[in-house]
């Protein structure tokens, strides 16, 4: 089976955040009709101060929060788990439909197209699109 | 339906605590397309010239560019117009980042604050929910701490926040307003206005749509312009890791009243020196919204920590303290970011404070014991904290060169360098360009700040003019290739024409957002005025050309003018500081040899100007140009008011 995955270098991103534009004009009801990241299956994650870029892609939804929640330190500096969780989860507002909370919102990979918008257009080169075979 | 505008402004009366949506008004507005168009229209409607910079009725406006928020590339920008307390003029400072489009996200285009808040507030924007919330735990904090509270207050990392530091609380004439951890709408002093109003700052989270009119023909014009971003991305990297510093910076670069570095004090090899530099630290190169280029660069400075820096920024308090050191010069400016002040002016206050002192004019009582002197840090450092603090010596210099000249007395005044009260940048004004262009900016300032253009010749680079145009990068029209030949260092010829038609462009992006870095500024621009005119009209259904725009743009520009005439602003204010006409010294290219400003030279250039601005020889928009442009009511007001 292809699984089709996003390689997310967080070293090259500089935060512009055109993946979260692109991603949610693209996925408008007409294409291309609107913009708005906080319709968008990408969030890209920052502490400028630190030096923290990460792009973080919509990944399954959950209804129920997490019970335990790890922390991870970067460059000295702690951050929350959630700051890099993918889920649609009770907690936040992130990864939603600002206009419609219930409806949770997940990476498609963008279906047929040959490479995910925000990969395409990612100048900076921080997103590479891999295939890779696993046995299903 | 309307297309990329809100058609929306958020009406916020500091005095009276309230705030209030209402429509813009396109029918009125939409030929000032957005921006600067739309606040210099929203000033001259509302604001009384004789209104002072710090009074309760001064206008502070933030306003997006038509197309913030759309998928169009670069379109990012802020402009934030005010009467300035520098330049006592109508004045607009401009920046990039994430704030306008999250504004536009929100619902709106501008935020108007009028009046004066009794107590420290800040403005929370959460869609259609506006409030005022007390801000006094945030007074006296830095510009990086308050972003940081104010999302950890409102529990949204994703909040975008505009502020001031302390310098813009003490009213210091060289405060800006600041965003994230290096945009800055700096120089005339937006800071001040807004800490003079007691509004530390404004948060804006926003999800609503933005639509567009043509998206398929938008999509496809972005695409085109992605494409041909890479020869800009690469020259941003040798920017700042090579080719960043000049070592003309040094030969002529010197804030205060010398002309040049002394020697023997260690900027020989300063070019070399930033390479190693910028080689060693720089972490990353960030960029704004939506933005294909990285002008930003984010260093690792020791004892510092990450700085984030663009342009003349590594290098201001280097030149001004005559000290040959990067980390030292990023260390100054640093204070300047967190303080939120303009490191130019302040640089340029630093210097002007030591002239003064070594020529007498300054004693140990008016510098409360200190001994002013180039080469030493601690004293940059503790002058830059007098003056945020407005403390001391600080509180003189907090009001500018040409204020605390006029206060200090003594002759202070010929140490000053200023160009219409706003101190100068280090760049040289021997360069007949430079010094033209920034003459007649409607902010009294070099390319990319005001309204004015840069150097077609400085544009190309160091490839070859005959290559420049066969790969499509010339941005001028066709008809004057030529002067990609010339040396606008120091030939006079086409800059009148050049500057006109520079300010055309240049303004054009103040109007829709999309950043001069991305549509003028650099040698190879992604996108030309053509596809510029095009990303407008297919995001906002306008359908206007070339010609059309430029109008409007021009439009804006006279408006401006027409205002600041009222306020006094004539031929004689055009012009740069007198030394650079009087004294020679070694042109940017030695072997062209001595090079100072000729007037005569000048002035012919000036009238050109004015010509084909529509102005007359004393700078004021002539009455056929303003009724050809549409603004028969700013004739009749000028008229009224005997300019005319």
């Amino acid at each position: 089976m292809k699984i089709k995955t996003i390689r997310i270098d967080a070293s090259k991103c500089t935060g512009c955040r055109a993946c979260e534009m692109i991603c949610s004009a693209f996925h408008a009801e007409q294409k291309y009709s609107i913009a708005n990241p906080k319709r968008a299956r990408i969030n890209v994650f920052k502490d400028e101060e630190n030096d923290v870029y990460v792009p973080v892609l919509a990944g399954p939804y959950t209804d129920v929060e997490c019970l335990g929640r790890n922390t991870v330190t970067i460059n000295d500096k702690e951050y929350g788990e959630c700051s890099f969780c993918r889920a649609s989860c009770p907690t936040r507002v992130l990864f939603k439909e600002p206009d419609a909370p219930e409806i949770a919102l997940k990476c498609d990979m963008c279906g047929d197209e040959p490479l995910p918008m925000c990969v395409k257009w990612c100048m900076a080169g921080a997103l590479t699109y891999v295939e890779r075979e696993e046995a299903s | 339906m309307t297309y990329a505008w809100a058609d929306a402004i958020l009406e916020v009366d500091l005095s009276r605590g309230k705030t209030e949506r209402s429509r813009l008004g396109l029918e009125s507005y939409q030929g000032f397309i957005g921006g600067k168009g739309i606040n210099i229209k929203l000033f001259w409607d509302r604001v009384p010239p004789e209104v002072e910079p710090f009074s309760p009725d001064n206008l502070l406006i933030f306003t997006a560019g038509a197309l913030n928020g759309t998928a169009a590339p670069s379109a990012n920008r802020t402009t934030i117009s005010y009467k300035s307390p520098l330049s006592k003029l109508f004045s607009s400072s401009s920046l990039g980042g994430f704030w306008a489009p999250e504004l536009k996200h929100a619902g709106y285009d501008s935020v108007v604050v009028s009046g004066k808040s009794p107590r420290p507030v800040y403005l929370w924007i959460n869609d259609d929910h506006v409030e005022l919330r007390d801000a006094s735990r945030l007074w006296g904090k830095d510009i990086l701490e308050t972003q940081r509270l104010i999302r950890e207050e409102l529990k949204n990392e994703r909040v975008q926040v505009l502020c001031i530091g302390v310098a813009g609380e003490n009213r210091n004439t060289a405060a800006s307003i600041q965003h994230g951890i290096v945009n800055c709408a700096g120089r005339s002093g937006a800071g001040a206005v807004m800490g003079d109003k007691n509004l530390k700052a404004v948060a804006v989270y926003g999800t609503k749509d933005v639509s567009v009119a043509r998206p398929a023909e938008l999509i496809q014009l972005r695409d085109s312009v992605l494409e041909r971003s890479g020869p800009q991305r690469d020259w941003w990297r040798k920017y700042h890791v090579t080719g960043g510093f000049s070592q003309a910076f040094v030969d002529w670069g010197v804030f205060g009243n010398v002309h040049r570095m002394p020697e023997g004090v260690g900027f020989e090899n300063m070019e070399a020196a930033h390479a190693d530099f910028a080689g060693r630290h720089l972490v990353r190169e960030p960029a704004c919204y939506n933005c294909p280029f990285k002008c930003h660069a984010l260093l690792s400075v020791p004892d510092v920590g990450v700085v984030g820096v663009k342009c003349t920024g590594w290098w201001s308090f280097m030149l001004a303290c005559k000290i040959p050191d990067i980390a030292f010069s990023l260390k100054c400016y640093d204070r300047c970011v967190k303080y939120g002040l303009d490191h130019l002016s302040t640089a340029n206050r630093v210097a002007f404070a030591i002239d003064l002192y070594q020529n007498g004019i300054l004693t140990k009582e008016d510098t409360d014991g200190l001994h002013l002197e180039y080469g030493n840090r601690e004293l940059a450092l503790v002058l830059v904290e007098k003056m945020a603090r407005r403390e001391g010596i600080g509180d003189v210099l907090a009001d500018g060169v040409y204020e605390a000249a006029r206060r200090i007395g003594r002759g202070a005044e010929r140490y000053t360098s200023h160009i219409k009260k706003l101190e100068i940048k280090f760049h040289t004004y021997y360069n007949t360009y430079l010094a033209f262009t920034t003459a007649i900016s409607d902010r009294a300032d070099t390319p990319c700040a005001g309204s004015a253009q840069m150097s077609p010749v400085g544009m190309r680079w160091d490839m070859e003019p005959h290559q420049y145009i066969k790969e499509g990068w010339w941005l001028f029209p066709e008809e004057w290739e030529r002067y990609l030949y010339l040396d606008h260092a120091v030939d006079y010829e086409g800059i009148a024409e050049v500057a006109a038609y520079g300010e055309d462009v240049k303004t054009l992006s103040d109007l829709t957002g999309i950043c001069w870095n991305a549509a003028g500024f650099v040698p190879f621009v992604a996108i030309k005025p053509n596809t510029h005119v095009r990303l407008l009209s297919a995001a906002t259904g306008m359908d206007i050309d070339q010609a059309e725009a430029f109008k409007l743009a021009r439009k804006t520009r006279a408006l401006i003018q027409a205002y600041n005439s009222r306020l006094g602003l004539r031929r004689r204010d055009d012009t740069v500081p007198e030394k650079f006409f009087q004294k020679e010294v070694v042109g940017y290219q030695k072997e062209k040899g001595l090079v100072r400003l000729d007037h005569g030279k000048f002035d012919e250039q000036l009238d050109r100007y004015y010509r084909l601005k529509g102005w007359s020889r004393d700078a004021i928009p002539t009455g056929e140009a303003l009724d050809g442009l549409g603004l028969g009511y700013v004739r009749h007001d000028l008229e009224d008011r005997g300019i005319l």
